[in-house]
């Protein structure tokens, strides 16, 4: 289980990685572009509109590389506390944004209806990630390329309930498996939580405690 | 003399459009594609003498290109680029026929170097 858990994280930093490489890779290139330009000598007028272009190019990716760097930095203070106050809506958007890359490799996008003035639970931020990423990783793997992977937050019968469901080609329907699953259900039990199948969707349902 | 034919293959099209402007600066005739679907259209309609591959594409693995490349025509020399250079990496660049890999970001002058040294042995 420890090993499982090492092995979510392993996945959530190489996406990260993975991402900034890539941000650093376009502004690496955007500035030898420039430096070409210059070398080459081309007229002061189209220097100057062109290199508007290739600032704006590397302000963007410095924004991209920055708001993915938050939300990582974000991720890994959530370790530091094993019960605290939080905010569901606030967990799913760091790890929706964390696993974007693993998603995109996929073909597949995340839509996300969070719905806001949620009450806030207490609970181990980090397990409610790993359960989360278990059940998201899940229902990717069961998504041929171009699916749509959608999590909607709710508060009903005195409990957050998390949907995450999937929309698109379906290669095996996993739900009912995952259900079943001794791991999540071991997890969802640390947490005090419960997982259901409701059609297509898991649910998960987080009792709120102060 | 004809230019050399690069075609870069990167699913980030500011990346791979920026490093084509540069190697078309340096002299090679570059195009660019930005997904893995496209990749075999381009080399079948355009056959080129280099590909610059990214090793993480969507929806595709780079090592699985690389072999369509190589059967399509083996003469076509590919470097891949990967985000992390790991033996495991050289292993798998090695046995998919990989002409050799370079790690991103990319040193233009290293990469023009392996595209010269790759001409050559597409020469020989």
């Amino acid at each position: 289980m420890k090993d499982l858990r090492l092995s979510f994280i392993n996945r959530i930093l190489s996406s990260y990685t993975h991402e900034v490489r890539n941000y650093l890779a376009i502004i690496k290139e955007t500035n030898g572009l420039m430096k070409d330009v210059i070398q080459i000598g081309k007229s002061r007028a189209v220097e100057a509109k062109q290199f508007l272009g290739f600032i704006g190019c590397v302000e963007d990716q410095i924004e991209r590389a920055a708001a993915i760097t938050d939300y990582l930095h974000r991720f890994a203070h959530r370790m530091d506390c094993e019960r605290t106050a939080v905010s569901i809506n606030e967990l799913i958007e760091e790890l929706v944004a964390l696993m974007t890359r693993l998603a995109y490799r996929r073909r597949i996008a995340f839509e996300k209806e969070l719905r806001g003035g949620l009450p806030s639970t207490v609970m181990n931020p980090i397990l409610f990630h790993y359960l989360l990423f278990c059940i998201i990783d899940s229902r990717m793997s069961c998504l041929d390329r171009n699916g749509i992977v959608r999590i909607a937050t709710s508060f009903s019968e005195g409990r957050l309930r998390i949907n995450v469901s999937s929309k698109g080609d379906v290669l095996q329907d996993g739900a009912a498996e995952l259900c079943r699953n001794e791991e999540i259900n071991g997890l969802a039990a640390e947490l005090g939580a419960e997982i259901s199948k409701d059609g297509t969707d898991m649910v998960i349902k987080v009792p709120i405690m102060a | 003399m004809a230019r050399a034919k690069v075609l870069l293959v990167d699913d980030e099209v500011e990346f791979a459009s920026t490093l084509s402007e540069r190697l078309n600066i340096r002299g090679y005739d570059t195009s660019a594609v930005y997904s893995a679907d496209a990749v075999l259209n381009k080399v079948r309609s355009d056959i080129p003498d280099v590909v610059i591959l990214d090793l993480k594409m969507p929806g595709a693995s780079g090592l699985d290109i690389l072999k369509a490349i190589k059967q399509f025509n083996p003469s076509i020399e590919v470097i891949l680029l990967t985000g992390h250079g790991s033996e495991q990496c050289t292993a798998e660049c090695e046995s998919g026929g990989a002409f050799d890999y370079m790690m991103k970001p990319v040193e233009i002058d290293s990469l023009t170097e392996k595209i010269e040294m790759a001409l050559g042995k597409k020469q020989k």
